[in-house]
């Protein structure tokens, strides 16, 4: 009995692993779940997910979803939600997830509980975890209902490992003219980076300013980042200084990052870098300057020169991974 | 001279040389004239009336206070060097012989003609000065707008006309002079008083027959006349307006400390829907007032930080848009945000009050700003950083997003006591949200601990009860956040009995001190500079031996600036010893914003467009190795630009707590 859809985000190519973490998530509430992929041309994508232990991978493929307009996928998702008879809608807090779950959430009429940690069952009622007052409390929440649409922090859960289940992909027929035709997609902009997005990464390496040039910012951020398959991420003095892309820095009007491991090169830690890293699992500083502000934030802190110690850092994460 | 008939002691004609009927005609001209000085004021002055109602100074005292100051002292316009020499050139020639024919008229029509003797031989001599006053700053102005052609000096054709009709009434006033002296045949002795009517008639005119300069007097006299009339009737359309509107604005703009946005009655705005400036309307009929006072002299935007960062920002031209808009009056379909005031225009900024300090007739640009923003901010007109740090100050209670309960985080270790822990304190240590949160500044927080416990100052902090004043949200035009922190804030110092609060942070102390009186919260207030001075002067923190070297000390805006305390921080630097202290060009009142202001603390700047590069250019030109500030915000902006721009590494960046207590670990160790 399938209980839970998951939403599964793609880039056009491949299933997005983060958001495969809602698979956990589903497996810890319990019952089937199935797997939902939209886009147009995504058979292939369906296929790689066939191995995850769904009860069915279904693909909802055309044209008109060529591109991620919450209004055509929100109703997709939920009419597909009351075809299958599912108990919860599953997806992962991205910004694809903060456009469209809510839709789905109001076309189906059904509460939602967002950024989820972790999930308890007292007495067949289950307690979604949630963070609040900016981390510092961790609220429990119930929700009413038959249905439910719950978003879950990627970083909070385990990307499933596949069990080898060869779970059936089946079409959800599209009608065309029911769908809705309230926006339009103008333009997509992305960087050529093949590393992962900032926002979603498990791990994320950042520069300041100390890296002096751009040729070296990419040597030892990116090479670090690369080592750990992580994303790369800036100060704004990194970026003014022309090492980083704009769309790279991090912090207060930049990008707010939350990965399990946040390493910190050569960053002082003004309170605007700070506001983007705060609910980073584990924090890593590399900082000549014993009294920077950075080593109170961090969990772990090296004082010394970032020239010689990110070297042999890349070093050891390479070795370490083979 | 009292032995001398009546007849024969020196004095001069009036209307001698005039007819009867031309005298009836010189004076229905001028009456006329002052007639359409009166109806186009009168115009100008229905505009005013479309605002809000009131808004007005109703203390009269003040009033004249004020007047004697900034109208009559001129206190504002003596700051620029050439434009202010030939301003008093020109005010004081304009009254003074305002005043002296005025006097000439009434000796000439009054039952007693007292024009005469040692008064009249004074008045020549007076009349004779200011004439050359009036002149020499007419020809003052027109080189300057000719040849100096200051940026930020209005400038129009109108003004060449003005200037011209002022020399050429000034001219003609002497020319007349000398003719007359020349045809009532005064004796030298008595001519020599009017000195340049003197000089000109025997330069010119001693040859010329009595007849001749007769008629040549009538010709100019009326000349001089129909100048008069034309210069009363064009007041209200030339620059010349200030002379009525400046005084007017100078007396009746509403009292309030520098630093303190006026209140918005949260009843009223639930009535009426609206908060702040929509339309040109929604100002007062006050700030409406002040629009038509200014006179472009340029002096704001020359202040302004914004301005000189490149941001699409000058208070003068905000006041002359607005002006603009007012005037076109309501069948105009231009918008008051958007048509006549961009966005980026509002949020560039910083509420620094170096304009509002600068402006010679108290125009209140921060407060036309405030009202502004107020409007932006209800029409859900702001988004991204500043909309996140307010979402964060309302949630959060401070606008980094942290969680409160951190908020004793810094004091770690140092067994700070809390109103809890010491119901018996004196003084309440007032963090503020940077000294709290932000990890560069909770280094302030500490260095300022340790110096009260040296000094057995008997203090308590509020700690997770602490919230953020509501500055960063009043300032960004949050009325209704800044209110809501307001009202708790005031109910817990009252609750905890706190009648006296030192702060680290300028903002908070400018917000406890000036804003909270408005919702009831009376409190003894100092910023620490204020506080370690004192400690330092009644010797209960003591220091002696070597200092820092060379320091150069950043005032803030909200210390120096709103609250007039420059001493404080100079005594603080200079009782840590030894430290040769250079000062900036620009510091004292007169200091520039490091940029963080008026919410800008929460807004991305472009890099080249940054204020606070501009101030650490500054501060490196003084060769000084330390730059020692008073706030959390200074210390922030100043550290990030310090290494930002070139040379700026070798200069460490510290508040003058960080100054004092390292100073003692150095003696210690």
């Amino acid at each position: 009995m399938v209980q839970s859809l998951i939403i599964i985000e793609h880039n056009g190519r491949q299933a997005k692993a983060s958001s495969l973490s809602a698979v956990s998530l589903a497996q810890q509430l319990g019952g089937g779940y199935a797997l939902l992929v939209l886009g147009s041309g995504v058979m292939g994508i369906a296929e790689s997910l066939r191995g995850f232990g769904a009860e069915a991978v279904l693909v909802a493929d055309h044209a008109l979803l060529a591109e991620p307009l919450a209004d055509r996928y929100a109703a997709v998702i939920s009419q597909a939600a009351r075809d299958v008879g599912v108990t919860t809608v599953l997806g992962t807090s991205s910004t694809f997830a903060k456009d469209i779950l809510p839709r789905v959430a109001a076309l189906l009429d059904a509460p939602m509980v967002s950024d989820v940690i972790s999930v308890s069952n007292e007495d067949g009622v289950i307690g979604y975890q949630r963070p609040v007052f900016a981390g510092s409390l961790c609220a429990t929440v119930t929700l009413q209902g038959d249905t439910r649409v719950v978003s879950a922090r990627s970083t909070a859960f385990q990307v499933p490992s596949r069990n080898g289940v060869c779970s059936p992909v089946t079409a959800v027929s599209i009608d065309p003219d029911s769908l809705p035709n309230g926006m339009e997609f103008v333009s997509r902009e992305q960087p050529a980076s093949g590393r992962p997005d900032l926002t979603e990464a498990r791990v994320v390496v950042s520069g300041g300013r100390p890296l002096k040039d751009k040729e070296t910012f990419e040597r030892l951020i990116g090479g670090l980042a690369d080592a750990f398959g992580g994303a790369v991420g800036a100060t704004r003095a990194a970026v003014d200084a022309g090492m980083a892309p704009n769309d790279c820095q991090v912090g207060q009007t930049g990008k707010v990052v939350a990965p399990e491991l946040y390493i910190a090169v050569g960053i002082s830690g003004a309170i605007q870098h700070l506001a983007g890293i705060k609910d980073s699992k584990v924090i890593v500083a590399i900082n000549r300057n014993p009294e920077a502000p950075i080593f109170q934030m961090a969990t772990y802190g090296l004082v010394g020169d970032l020239h010689e110690i990110v070297p042999r850092m890349i070093e050891a994460a390479r070795a370490g991974c083979r | 001279m009292t032995d001398i008939p009546l007849s024969q002691m020196p004095s001069r004609e009036v209307f001698g040389n005039i007819a009867p009927w031309m005298r009836l005609v010189f004076y229905g001209m001028i009456l006329g004239s002052l007639g359409v000085l009166a109806w186009q004021v009168g115009r100008q002055a229905r505009l005013w009336w479309r605002g809000k109602p009131g808004g007005f100074e109703k203390d009269w005292r003040l009033w004249v206070r004020r007047l004697a100051t900034f109208a009559l002292a001129q206190k504002r316009v003596h700051r620029k060097s050439l434009g202010g020499a030939l301003h008093l050139l020109l005010f004081s020639g304009f009254v003074v012989l305002t005043v002296g024919t005025t006097l000439l008229m009434i000796a000439d029509q009054g039952p007693v003609n007292f024009h005469r003797g040692w008064y009249y031989l004074i008045y020549e001599l007076t009349m004779d000065t200011f004439g050359v006053a009036l002149c020499a700053g007419c020809l003052l102005a027109i080189y300057r707008r000719l040849f100096r052609r200051p940026v930020s000096l209005g400038h129009t054709r109108r003004d060449w006309a003005l200037l011209g009709l002022l020399l050429a009434l000034g001219v003609t006033g002497f020319l007349l002079e000398a003719l007359r002296l020349h045809y009532t045949q005064v004796v030298p002795g008595v001519a020599r008083w009017s000195v340049i009517g003197h000089v000109t008639e025997m330069m010119l005119f001693r040859h010329l027959d009595i007849a001749t300069t007769r008629g040549m007097h009538l010709g100019f006299w009326w000349v001089h006349a129909i100048l008069v009339a034309v210069l009363f009737a064009a007041i209200p359309v030339t620059r010349f307006l200030h002379v009525i509107t400046g005084p007017l604005n100078i007396a009746l703009r509403p009292a309030q400390p520098v630093g303190a946005l006026a209140a918005v009655n949260l009843g009223e705005v639930e009535q009426t829907g609206l908060i702040g400036a929509e339309k040109i309307e929604d100002f007062t009929r006050q700030q409406l007032l002040s629009l038509d006072a200014c006179m472009e002299c340029g002096r704001c935007e020359d202040a302004c930080p914004a301005w000189a960062s490149g941001k699409p920002l000058s208070p003068k031209a905000v006041v002359v848009n607005l002006r603009g808009l007012m005037s076109a009056g309501s069948a105009t379909p231009r918008a008051l945000h958007g048509d006549t005031i961009a966005a980026e225009t509002l949020w560039a900024c910083t509420m620094c009050q170096a304009c509002v300090q600068e402006c010679p007739v108290l125009i209140g640009h921060v407060d036309l700003i405030s009202d502004m923003r107020r409007n932006r901010v209800a029409e859900g007109q702001i988004a991204g950083p500043p909309a996140k740090a307010l979402n964060h100050l309302s949630r959060q209670f401070n606008p980094y997003g942290q969680p409160n309960l951190n908020r004793l985080d810094w004091a770690a270790g140092l067994n700070v006591p809390t109103v809890e822990s010491n119901p018996q304190f004196e003084v309440l240590l007032w963090v503020g949200c940077a000294a709290s949160f932000d990890p560069r500044a909770q280094n302030v927080a500490r260095s300022l601990a340790l110096l009260l416990k040296e000094a057995s100052v008997n203090f308590a902090v509020l700690g997770t009860k602490e919230r953020c004043t509501g500055d960063p949200a009043r300032r960004l035009g949050e009325e209704f956040a800044f209110q809501e922190s307001a009202r708790a804030n005031v109910d817990r110092l009252n609750a905890s009995r706190v009648r006296r609060i030192v702060t680290p942070c300028p903002h908070c102390f400018n917000t406890l001190q000036n804003e909270y009186p408005q919702f009831g919260g009376q409190y003894q207030v100092q910023h620490h500079s204020q506080l370690l001075a004192e400690l330092l002067k009644n010797g209960r923190l003591q220091r002696n031996g070597k200092g820092r070297g060379t320091i150069t000390i950043h005032d803030p805006c909200y210390l120096a600036r709103a609250n007039d305390e420059t001493a404080a921080p100079r005594t603080v630097i200079d009782s840590s010893g030894g430290s040769e202290v250079r000062e900036m060009p620009r510091h004292g009142r007169k200091t520039f914003c490091c940029g963080a202001g008026g919410g800008r603390m929460w807004f991305e700047e472009a890099p080249g467009q940054r204020v606070s590069h501009l101030r650490a250019q500054e501060a490196l030109g003084t060769g000084a190795k330390t730059l020692a500030t008073a706030c959390p915000f200074c210390l922030n902006m100043m550290s990030d630009a310090m290494s930002a721009v070139p040379g700026g590494e070798g200069v460490t960046v510290l508040d003058i707590a960080e100054v004092l207590a390292q100073h003692g670990k150095q003696n210690t160790a």
